[in-house]
């Protein structure tokens, strides 16, 4: 098969705050290497130190940019690497200047795919790379599937289904032309796309703003006053002595700690380091701790085993029950050293850790690193980032596209970019099934005869 | 007897298949229960209508029979859609369906090489896992080395009308029960389907007074490329528009307890695409109306079809139905309205060529492969027809591939999805809808025809003329450039089109949804010579020009995949990395390129990745 498009991908990050290479394959690399480095020529297998720049001519990096020339490349194909400083985030947005320079994100394992179809690799290990492609593709979709939850998640399969629907609306018209139709129908597809239009914008900008905040995973705590919060906190933040940043919250109530955990950078949403006001204290600490929760991929959440199981802890529980279903929850009984009142049995179908925060959290570390390495690669949840966002964009593309052949009633050039659009968003959801649109036109309008 | 190729049916999928063998020099047999019925009308006069008329001009430049017999039947021509986009037109005409049949079972008995055998076929004799002979009810043995079955709704047909149930194939005619039982031990597939058809009125005692007129268009365009556009003028008959009202609606609520579609009675699905009456009623109870058409039979009239109304109520019920409508106070019932059920065979069973994949030199067609239509089963005869001749010459098999034609459409998804519901075709369903329009269906497909030996000479060389000329006409149009100049400036004006304010070329200027016939012979002198389908065709090119070289670079993703053919001993059940539930798939449906595997729902983009991988290790391990 022809590889002719040019992908790109972060392929290696060693640790958080050393090098990541952006590796771009393909006929365009060579090109796209030119624009971002403003240079003429690069000698083939040569390292050179340069700088590079984004698509509005803005210095991202100075890095080592390295071309290798189609077949003498791991492909088969053009290859450029650019070797980034300052870790991650700076190979991020080097991967969105190769994107806009005309490369596409790769799909899982696809740089591999390419090399066995280029005859790159042996007969002997195309059964790996068929798994890897299992792997990473079970990676991306459990990555997608917790990015696309509660408003996003409810956002694009509305999106999804009313372009279905103006789909039908448009096939309907075209293939029952004979039938006693709405006479409104054009009208209230230009209504039903503007909707659409904005409900796609909204979703893109939120995504992106979510985006920025997801430079890692997210660890909520949660739990009654004087659990040893506060004390966590300050375990977590001491134990790598690796603090990245201290970023303000979006919110007055929560702090956001990011810290590195393994090979993982995660961001933790604390809410231990906030004063408790003086009335209504239980109320504001139940919505402190949903909110939290509500952010976080996972939650901690703590309880004093040395005190009577009370009101506020049994609240801390339903919140667990009702709100944190899909996130990963970690149960900390702390204080095991003192003589202990609660009973462990109330906290059953919950991963429970019996410690004390003074003394060793070790296996606190040890429970989140196994759980942040099941999640899947940090470089992976970029990518799968950024191909969500490409995928959406180029559907709100052809979405303005379709206004103007709609407007003049070419209906016929109308529902071919929204059929794209569609195809764009399966990237996101799912592909569109020919039953879906014919139940959808079967089912809101009477026809045939 | 012995025979190249046996057709049992003489329905519009049987005519064309047999056509195309007899006329590809087979010794060819057509089995029929009643030779009476060759060419039958079984349901609505028409023939056509929105991506049927595709369908139709799409045989008929393969050189099928449909189109010709349409023009030389018709008694109204129109083009649906006409005021939208070229690709989304459709044509339809009514027919007399008394001259339909007549002029096609005369043919069928004028055509060399084709023998009519009035037997009702009763098994499929197989040897050694390939066809070898059809066993007759006059229990004569006919062999044959292929046997297209074009059964339609005959198989173990049971027809409804309210509670009374009759084992019959279409109303007054046997049903077909042995050759059901034989399909079934072949270890076919086989489900129950469901469809209908309304009552037809006594033209006496309609009141046309109190509908809708609704003429034909005033110059009407014959179906076939090969019947002359200039004095075709047939003499068109009007349909009439009437509507259902709450009285109606009110008598079918009230004897739903009585309508087999609801009482159980009835099993097979139907289609949703022509739901009767009673389902109409059913599903949409806030609609304050229903649209009827009121179409004459013949170009007698004395008895019409009430399009719409479709039904398998009780006859007393269907009286006092009809009787509530409109002009239709005094109706009287000539035909009652019935549904049928019939058996089908799971088209997955099929190959690309309508061959089973079971049995070698056994073909199906038509409604047996779970479709509706009369277009829909024309089209899949003649292809079948033509691939059993070219199995026998031994050549290379005919399939049309998405992006060619509908029948391509037609074929790829019934063998590839299969499909629990009558199927029928739509434009929706060709994702290459602008490039596959009725205007083009000749540029298209007649190199095929032409090929097969099935279109003439001289039509051929009509096409190609017109290819020529919309080939120059194009390269004419892209070559010449406009640049805002006073004269250039002066001419737009004068055509009544806006200003150009950089330079674009001629083509670009076309593509204006503004301009039309007139203003191209304007702008293009050099081309106003060309024939008038020429200069259609370049209008229609310039117009959709982007759209198409877009769709182009999709049908070039296509071709890649449907050349990754999947090795037919491709061991699924040891590929490391695909879900058991890709594999099952894989494994019931055992799709024959990687095309089709990417098309069956379920399969997702990463196991495509990984199959590919597993047919180039194959490939690779066969080669060292």
């Amino acid at each position: 098969m022809k590889t002719s498009d040019t992908i790109a991908a972060i392929a290696t990050a060693h640790g958080i705050g050393s090098i990541a290479i952006v590796r771009v394959s393909g006929s365009d690399a060579l090109n796209i290497a030119k624009t971002l480095c403003a240079k003429e020529n690069f000698e083939p297998r040569r390292a050179i130190l340069s700088d590079i720049y984004d698509f509005n001519k803005e210095l991202i990096d100075r890095g080592i940019v390295i071309y290798f020339k189609a077949p003498f490349s791991f492909t088969g194909e053009d290859i450029v690497e650019f070797q980034c400083h300052g870790g991650v985030t700076v190979a991020k947005m080097v991967l969105d200047a190769v994107c806009e320079a005309g490369a596409r994100v790769a799909m899982p394992g696809e740089f591999s795919k390419r090399a066995f179809l280029n005859g790159k690799i042996d007969l002997d290990e195309a059964e790996a790379i068929a798994k890897l492609i299992e792997a990473r593709s079970e990676d991306a979709a459990k990555i997608l599937a917790r990015h696309l939850k509660g408003d996003l998640k409810k956002a694009v399969e509305k999106i999804r289904e009313d372009l279905i629907r103006i789909l039908a609306y448009a096939e309907v018209n075209i293939d029952y032309a004979e039938e006693d139709l709405p006479q409104d129908m054009l009208e209230s597809m230009l209504f039903q796309l503007e909707e659409i239009l904005q409900n796609l914008k909204r979703m893109i900008e939120s995504s992106k703003r979510r985006q920025a905040l997801l430079d890692g995973f997210k660890i909520a705590i949660i739990g009654k006053p004087n659990t040893g919060k506060s004390s966590l906190l300050n375990a977590l933040l001491s134990y790598e002595r690796a603090i990245v940043s201290d970023i303000a919250g979006t919110t007055r109530d929560t702090i956001e700690e990011s810290i590195k955990i393994g090979t993982h950078l995660v961001r933790i949403v604390d809410t231990a380091g906030i004063r408790d006001t003086l009335d209504e204290i239980e109320k504001v600490g139940v919505k402190r701790s949903l909110e939290a929760v509500r952010q976080s991929d996972i939650v901690l959440a703590m309880f004093d085993l040395s005190r009577e199981f009370d009101k506020e802890d049994m609240k801390i529980l339903e919140i667990l029950k009702k709100e944190a279903r899909d996130k990963e929850v970690v149960v900390l009984l702390n204080k095991a050293d003192l003589p202990q009142k609660s009973k462990e049995s109330l906290f059953e179908g919950y991963i429970t850790l019996k410690l004390s925060v003074k003394q060793d959290i070790s296996p606190l570390i040890d429970k989140l690193k196994e759980i942040l390495d099941s999640f899947g690669r940090f470089e992976e949840t970029i990518l799968i980032n950024k191909r969500q966002t490409e995928a959406a964009e180029k559907a709100l593309e052809e979405l303005l596209a379709s206004k103007a052949p709609l407007e003049e009633n070419e209906l016929e050039i109308f529902a071919l970019h929204i059929n794209e659009a569609l195809k764009n968003l399966a990237m996101i959801t799912r592909p569109m099934e020919s039953g879906e649109l014919l139940d959808k036109m079967f089912g809101e309008f009477c026809l045939g005869k | 007897m012995k025979f190249d190729i046996i057709v049992i049916g003489g329905g519009h999928a049987g005519i064309e298949a047999a056509l195309a063998s007899a006329r590809m020099g087979m010794k060819t047999m057509l089995m029929t229960m009643l030779v009476e019925q060759i060419g039958a009308i079984s349901c609505n006069p028409a023939i056509g209508g929105l991506a049927k008329g595709h369908l139709v001009k799409e045989i008929d430049a393969l050189g099928g029979q449909m189109g010709l017999c349409t023009d030389a039947a018709g008694i109204q021509f129109r083009i649906l859609n006409a005021s939208k986009g070229p690709a989304v037109r459709g044509s339809r005409a009514q027919i007399d369906m008394d001259r339909y049949k007549n002029y096609m079972r005369n043919l069928i008995l004028n055509t060399p090489n084709l023998h009519v055998i009035q037997e009702s076929a009763e098994e499929i004799v197989v040897k050694n896992g390939e066809v070898a002979a059809v066993k007759g009810s006059l229990q004569n043995l006919y062999h044959a080395k292929k046997v297209i079955v074009t059964t339609g709704t005959f198989l173990k047909g049971v027809i409804h009308i309210g509670e009374i149930k009759q084992e019959a194939g279409r109303a007054g005619e046997f049903p077909s029960v042995r050759l059901s039982d034989s399909l079934k031990e072949l270890g076919l597939e086989m489900g129950r389907l469901k469809t209908g058809t309304c009552a037809r009125i006594d033209a006496k005692s309609i009141d046309f007074s109190k509908m809708e007129i609704q003429p034909g268009d005033e110059n009407p365009t014959p179906f076939s490329f090969r019947t002359a556009k200039e004095g075709f003028a047939p003499r068109q008959l009007p349909c009439y528009i009437t509507y259902t009202n709450e009285k109606t609606h009110e008598i079918i609520e009230s004897n739903f307890s009585r309508a087999p579609l609801f009482t159980g009675q009835i099993e097979g699905v139907g289609p949703r695409y022509c739901p009767s009456i009673e389902d109409k009623i059913y599903r949409f109870r806030d609609k304050e109306r229903h649209h009827i058409f009121v179409e004459p039979q013949t170009f007698e009239a004395t008895e019409y079809y009430i399009n719409g109304m479709s039904t398998s109520l009780p006859p007393d019920v269907q009286e006092e139905m009809i009787r509530s409508v409109k002009g239709l106070e005094k109706a009287r019932i000539v035909r009652y309205g019935y549904a049928i059920e019939y058996d089908y065979v799971q088209p997955t069973e099929l190959d690309h060529t309508l061959q089973t994949k079971a049995i070698k030199g056994l073909y199906l067609a038509g409604q047996i492969n779970g479709t509706t239509g009369y277009e829909e089963a024309a089209a899949q005869g003649l292809m079948a027809g033509i691939n059993a001749v070219l199995s026998i010459k031994e050549e290379e098999p005919f399939i049309l591939r998405r992006d060619e034609a509908y029948i391509g459409v037609l074929i790829d998804d019934l063998v590839t999805k299969g499909t629990n519901e009558p199927y029928r075709m739509f434009t929706s369903r060709a994702e290459f809808r602008l490039l596959l329009r009725e205007d083009n269906a000749d540029l298209r497909l007649m190199p095929y025809g032409r090929k097969l030996g099935l279109i003439d000479e001289d039509t051929y060389y009509k096409m190609l003329k017109k290819k020529e000329e919309i080939q120059d006409g194009l390269r004419i149009l892209q070559n010449s450039y406009l640049t805002p100049t006073k004269e250039t400036l002066e001419f737009l004006e004068s055509i009544h089109e806006p200003k150009i304010t950089d330079k674009i070329s001629l083509k670009k200027l076309v593509s204006r949804k503004s301009f039309d016939m007139e203003k191209l012979e304007k702008a293009a002198p050099e081309i106003s010579k060309f024939s008038r389908e020429a200069k259609e065709q370049i209008l229609i090119e310039a117009k959709y020009d982007q759209y198409i070289s877009k769709q182009r670079e999709q049908i070039e993703k296509m071709k890649e995949l449907l050349d990754l053919k999947i090795p037919r001993d491709l061991d699924i059940d040891s590929i490391s990395g695909l879900s058991n539930e890709v594999k099952e798939k894989l494994k019931k449906f055992r799709p024959e390129t990687l095309f089709a595997a990417s098309r069956i729902s379920g399969v997702t983009p990463a196991a495509i990745e990984i199959l590919h991988i597993y047919i180039k290790m194959k490939e690779r391990g066969k080669r060292k």
